[in-house]
């Protein structure tokens, strides 16, 4: 979990985004115990309250759970969860904003349809 | 009381390397005075009994304590100020250290007095010459109220030259020059002559054409408490020198 | 590093320090004026402020190394004026080298433990030898880097409940500044305390600091979490009539104009609504760093 963080994003958002691209990944399969915030904090020189923060985000969403004693877990069925949540983000993201574009550029949406499907091909 | 006594240690054994050469010299001195004596009777061959006479021990005590408190004082008062001693616990530690090094200094010279009688070298204590009725006891509280006030006059001066700096140090080394030269006009102008000289008479415990070792001890010790008094007061809300 | 050395403090007492209207005049000149803030315990503070702000005499008087015109500060209610108990529970690393300089660092080390009955000779020993200072050398011959380093090392070696930093990587090289970093947060995970750390490198600190506050012109400006104070601004880039558009009535800090387009610093939180207005006028909204933000509140309009 080599991260650079940003300072120009929320660092716990950005923690809570790479240890979700992790379980994605399957570095952290599901029921695997990740590392404890204490531990993050020190390997990524970040406060442990704001390690906690982005733990916490993942914990109220389900994604992970914790052990009393033990540490945190990665919950099952987090990979589904997470993909659930990136796709309404892709939508938000990337979505709107390509109807956004091409709204501008006069662009219909049989046209936009093609485009995808020739992007598709080109694979 | 633990950090009291760790403080006075640390002090203490700041000082051990100055008292090694102190120690050192006096002890060379003592060798070198020896030798020439040896060579000078040879040469001369008569038994002449040679008329150097070594009577320093209690100016050097002093003058190595009074120039010893006033340059360590601002290290020991930076280190230990950064460290979070407070000024009361640092002059606490001060005074016990004055006490303290006074005691080893006294201490060092007689065995230092030892040292050149077993050499042979004529040699005497400064302050029986001028207190000739002195007892073996007053001469002791004598010779360690004068280390106390040397120390504690020192403290006083140097204490002094850290807070107001520049100004104090001036008027301080040229303190002598101005006693020393405008002292006597005053002296002569208004007559003062006498008055000094009956104070000073009576400070140094000379009384009724008789030295008082007890008295001028006495006089030592007021005026150390004097001295120390006054550093308090100075050293109080010091500000340190960062 | 292990930790079974660490003597826990008795009765786990709280720490926090009420600093109360303190206000330190140096003739005509205000260094600090009526400075009140409250630190909690067991956190770890970034104390920002440009040159001259006033942060290292902050510092100072609170460490009681220097006098306040006015003011005091507590701890647990009690005035930290030359109160030995409450001065030896806190360890401050000067900017300056106020150690003896014919003093080796080993001896440093050992006067350390006169105040800081807690500090770890073991912990000391590691740390010197990880960052290559070699424990026999003087004071005196110390380079900058080293000096730090020194300092740091007493300092974290203190195990004390306060520990005040005052520039604490000045001549440490990018390398060493990141292992001082995770030093840091080792040492403060396994005993957490009270640190309240004064630097110029904002950017490097802004992850490590929880709360940051941020004096200026001996002034409290701001004093909140880091997180918190991210929200509360944001930058609009766009073309320069749009971007005006939509700062109408907002609190814009700092504006770059580069030909048609306008670059502006909002102090305000954004919100959804904000962010469609903001869709709409083709302005790109982007977060900005702790580093952009103290900048412009310390400068530019706010250098009044």
């Amino acid at each position: 979990m080599k991260i650079n963080f940003d300072n120009d994003r929320s660092i716990y958002l950005q923690l809570a985004e790479s240890i979700e691209d992790d379980i994605l990944k399957g570095i952290f399969a599901e029921e695997e115990q990740i590392p404890s915030t204490t531990q993050m904090s020190v390997q990524y020189r970040i406060n442990p309250a704001t390690a906690a923060k982005g733990v916490n985000l993942l914990v109220d969403e389900g994604i992970i759970y914790k052990k009393r004693g033990i540490g945190m877990f990665v919950s099952a069925g987090a990979k589904e969860k997470i993909i659930n949540k990136r796709r309404q983000q892709f939508f938000d993201k990337f979505i709107i904003s390509m109807l956004e574009e091409a709204k501008k550029l006069g662009i219909p949406k049989q046209e936009l349809i093609k485009m995808i499907e020739r992007g598709q091909i080109n694979e | 009381m633990n950090k009291l006594f760790n403080i006075v240690a640390y002090k203490l054994k700041n000082m051990k390397k100055g008292i090694f050469i102190l120690t050192l010299v006096m002890v060379l001195i003592a060798i070198l005075t020896k030798i020439t004596e040896i060579s000078i009777t040879l040469k001369s061959n008569t038994s002449t009994t040679t008329t150097s006479i070594f009577s320093g021990f209690e100016l050097v005590a002093a003058i190595f304590l009074f120039i010893g408190i006033m340059a360590s004082f601002k290290e020991n008062f930076n280190h230990l100020s950064v460290n979070g001693i407070t000024r009361k616990l640092f002059f606490k530690s001060e005074i016990v250290f004055i006490a303290a090094a006074s005691l080893m200094l006294f201490i060092l010279m007689l065995l230092l007095y030892v040292f050149y009688d077993f050499l042979e070298i004529n040699t005497k204590f400064m302050l029986y010459s001028i207190y000739t009725s002195a007892s073996p006891a007053s001469f002791s509280v004598l010779f360690i109220s004068l280390l106390l006030m040397a120390s504690c006059v020192g403290l006083l001066f140097t204490v002094l030259s850290y807070r107001y700096g520049t100004p104090v140090i001036l008027f301080l080394s040229l303190s002598p020059v101005l006693i020393f030269t405008i002292g006597p006009i005053l002296v002569y102008r208004f007559h003062l002559s006498d008055i000094f000289i009956r104070f000073f008479s009576y400070y140094f415990g000379y009384v009724n054409n008789s030295a008082r070792p007890l008295l001028a001890s006495l006089n030592f010790i007021i005026t150390s408490i004097v001295s120390c008094g006054i550093s308090w007061i100075v050293i109080r809300r010091m500000p340190v020198k960062m | 590093m292990n930790k079974d050395h660490i003597i826990p403090l008795a009765e786990n007492p709280s720490f926090s320090i009420q600093i109360k209207n303190i206000s330190k005049k140096y003739g005509n000149v205000n260094a600090l004026n009526d400075v009140s803030i409250s630190i909690e315990d067991k956190k770890i503070y970034g104390l920002l402020g440009r040159n001259g702000a006033g942060k290292t005499t902050l510092l100072n008087i609170l460490t009681n190394k220097i006098y306040p015109t006015s003011g005091e500060i507590l701890i647990n209610s009690k005035s930290i004026w030359e109160n030995q108990d409450m001065q030896s529970q806190i360890c401050y690393m000067t900017e300056k080298n106020l150690y003896p300089r014919e003093m080796k660092v080993l001896d440093i080390f050992k006067s350390a433990q006169i105040t800081y009955v807690n500090f770890d000779m073991d912990m000391a020993l590691s740390l010197a030898s990880y960052f290559k200072l070699n424990i026999k050398k003087k004071n005196k011959s110390l380079s900058k880097g080293f000096e730090s380093i020194l300092k740091i090392i007493v300092c974290l070696a203190s195990n004390a409940p306060v520990v005040i930093m005052d520039e604490p990587v000045l001549g440490l090289d990018a390398a060493v500044r990141d292992e001082f970093y995770k030093m840091l947060l080792e040492n403060y995970v396994q005993n957490p305390r009270t640190f309240i750390i004064s630097t110029h490198l904002i950017e490097e600190i802004s992850s490590l600091i929880e709360e940051a506050i941020i004096l200026h012109k001996g002034r409290i400006l701001v004093k909140k979490p880091v997180e918190k104070l991210l929200e509360e601004g944001y930058s609009a880039t766009g073309k320069a009539e749009n971007v005006d558009r939509y700062c109408e009535g907002r609190n814009v800090i700092h504006s770059e104009t580069i030909g048609k387009f306008k670059n502006n610093t909002v102090l305000e939180p954004y919100e959804e609504r904000d962010m469609e207005y903001a869709l709409r006028l083709d302005i790109e909204i982007m977060p900005i760093s702790l580093q952009k933000l103290f900048i412009h509140m310390t400068g530019g309009k706010s250098n009044e």
